[in-house]
């Protein structure tokens, strides 16, 4: 099956919406616990990071028995240097998204563990795309 | 055996849907213009008793003629009740008069809350898991098995105070060898929950509570009493620490759990456990997590208004403070201490929300699940007898409704079949003549 979310970009209340109703999908097909918190973990981080910095863009899932795909489309300006981004610690936030517990440099690494692939491309000035695969199996 | 505490009387029922909106877990649809519980949703949070303006939800606990099969009736008063009697002079006037209701001995159920607070500041210290969630409100255990599973590991190990009670209580008695048939032990609740985890305990084999009162049943009598007191034989066994555990924080030990989070009412408890799913409070090591607005103080079986009683606990805790209390003998707290308290069982999820067993076949019928919610208005206006749109596409799916209860669907089919209706009557019949 395939869903389709819309993102805002700083648009902080409602943050996660999209997570948390994979989330709840995930619970009522009887994927089993350990993958949902994988799932869980990844897609909010990877969705926040829309927030953060993407200035908000699309989700889409594609979900079957076996594996979960999520592709992340953002409207940002794109990762220049992709290799240091995802080192622990690493943050571009500002102070600002600091004060509210966000930009810790944790979100693309705390991606990676939790997911079976992670692809990321991305040109400056044109959004990055993040794929997601969890298997669910 | 009766499973819940939570039940309706179809006869005050009017069919509203006040209470459908209310419960966390979909547990409730209407029906044949009656609310019915979905069992094995209900998680006993007793949110629906409160919405109610027909009382029409109600809470069954025990008869107070219950304590007549017993020779020793033993009563464990959780210290919400305290805060319903502001002007009682203090404690030991309200523990006077639960002797002269007729038991035969009171035990403070914050006694053992003072220990249990020892207990999770130690067991914090080696856990695996973080955060990990208190099991001291059996709503929050039920929430977890149903609707965060993936969270059950992180749920703290350890029973609850009024069972810590009743088994040191269960054990003086064996030690006296008085035999067990004689001794009945007895819970004074402020919530519903409390009188489930009597019938279905959690993380234990089997409760050593006899019964559960609610307060409101021992409101009056005490009331009464606290007017014209002749007993005078009670004594005080906990001190502040213990009763603080009505209110929020009142489990936490704030010089050992640095870095807690104290929630409650089951709508904010919710956001958090979704923050604990989505791992973005991993740095937290401890939760306290309470169903009801204001903790134990707002059950629904108390009286006063969780503010007001607040306001009441809070002048004893400060009274209490300053107070020399009577505690325990050494000999009590030794055997106070030697009483098991860990779970003697894994919890287990409640799937209640699994559409199928197979997932393939789960995925088919949400598939269907969302085109069908596609159809639907989205204004969640609960003429169907669900909570939300979403919510009936589930039960369609589920066949558990049918398509045409939704308003807003019969109306499009009303209107496709007038449409057809009004085609019919433009056909034109080769006898007729008036055309």
């Amino acid at each position: 099956m395939r869903l389709h979310y819309e993102v805002e970009g700083e648009d902080f209340l409602r943050a996660g919406e999209a997570s948390a109703a994979v989330k709840r999908i995930l619970k009522q097909l009887g994927i089993s616990t350990e993958y949902i918190r994988k799932v869980a973990i990844a897609m909010y981080e990877a969705e926040m990071n829309m927030v953060i910095h993407g200035k908000g863009g699309e989700i889409d899932v594609t979900l079957t028995g076996e594996k979960i795909e999520i592709t992340l489309k953002d409207r940002g300006l794109g990762i220049p240097d992709i290799d240091l981004a995802m080192q622990e610690g690493y943050s571009t936030a500002s102070a600002q998204i600091r004060e509210l517990g966000f930009g810790a440099g944790m979100g693309l690494p705390n991606i990676k563990r939790y997911s079976d692939t992670l692809k990321i491309t991305s040109k400056c000035g044109e959004g990055t795309m993040v794929y997601i695969e969890v298997l669910l199996k | 055996m009766q499973s819940h505490s939570v039940t309706l009387d179809k006869a005050r029922c009017i069919g509203c849907t006040d209470c459908i909106k209310r419960c966390p877990t979909e547990a409730i649809r209407v029906r044949g213009s009656k609310a019915t519980i979905i069992e094995e949703r209900c998680i006993d949070c007793g949110n629906c008793i409160r919405i109610c303006r027909n009382g029409a939800k109600q809470a069954v606990t025990d008869e107070l003629s219950l304590m007549n099969q017993f020779k020793y009736k033993v009563v464990l008063p959780a210290p919400s009740l305290y805060g319903q009697f502001p002007k009682a002079p203090n404690i030991t006037a309200i523990l006077n008069a639960l002797y002269e209701i007729g038991f035969t001995e009171v035990f403070e159920v914050a006694t053992a809350s003072e220990m249990i607070t020892k207990y999770i500041g130690d067991y914090l210290e080696s856990a695996k898991y973080f955060p990990m969630i208190s099991s001291s409100c059996p709503v929050i255990i039920r929430l977890i098995q149903r609707r965060f599973p993936s969270l059950m590991q992180q749920v703290l190990p350890i029973i609850s105070p009024m069972e810590l009670a009743a088994r040191f209580i269960k054990t003086q008695y064996k030690l006296r060898k008085i035999d067990e048939s004689q001794v009945g032990v007895f819970f004074i609740s402020p919530c519903p929950a409390k009188a489930t985890e009597l019938h279905r305990p959690k993380g234990i084999e089997k409760s050593s509570v006899d019964g559960v009162f609610a307060i409101q049943s021992l409101y009056k009598p005490i009331l009464n009493i606290l007017s014209h007191p002749s007993y005078k034989g009670a004594k005080r066994q906990s001190g502040a620490a213990g009763i603080a555990w009505a209110m929020q924080t009142g489990g936490i030990d704030e010089k050992r759990i640095k870095n807690h989070i104290a929630v409650d009412g089951l709508d904010n408890v919710i956001a958090i456990l979704e923050k604990v799913e989505d791992g973005s409070l991993n740095h937290v090591t401890y939760i306290e997590a309470l169903a009801c607005t204001g903790g134990c103080l707002g059950g629904v079986l108390n009286i006063e208004n969780a503010f007001m009683s607040r306001n009441t606990l809070k002048k004893w805790i400060d009274e209490e403070e300053k107070d020399t209390r009577e505690v325990l003998s050494k000999y009590q707290i030794q055997l106070l201490q030697s009483i098991p308290y860990l779970f003697e069982k894994d919890l287990t999820p409640r799937l209640v929300f699994t559409l199928d067993q197979d997932v393939n076949r789960a995925l088919e019928k949400m598939t269907e699940i969302e085109l069908l919610y596609n159809r639907l208005p989205h204004i969640d206006c609960g003429s169907c007898g669900a909570p939300t749109c979403r919510c009936f596409a589930e039960d369609v799916v589920m066949q558990k409704s049918n398509i045409e209860e939704c308003i807003f669907i019969l109306r499009e089919k009303i209107k496709e079949l007038s449409d057809q209706m009004y085609q019919l009557t433009q056909t034109v019949i080769p006898t007729d003549s008036k055309k």
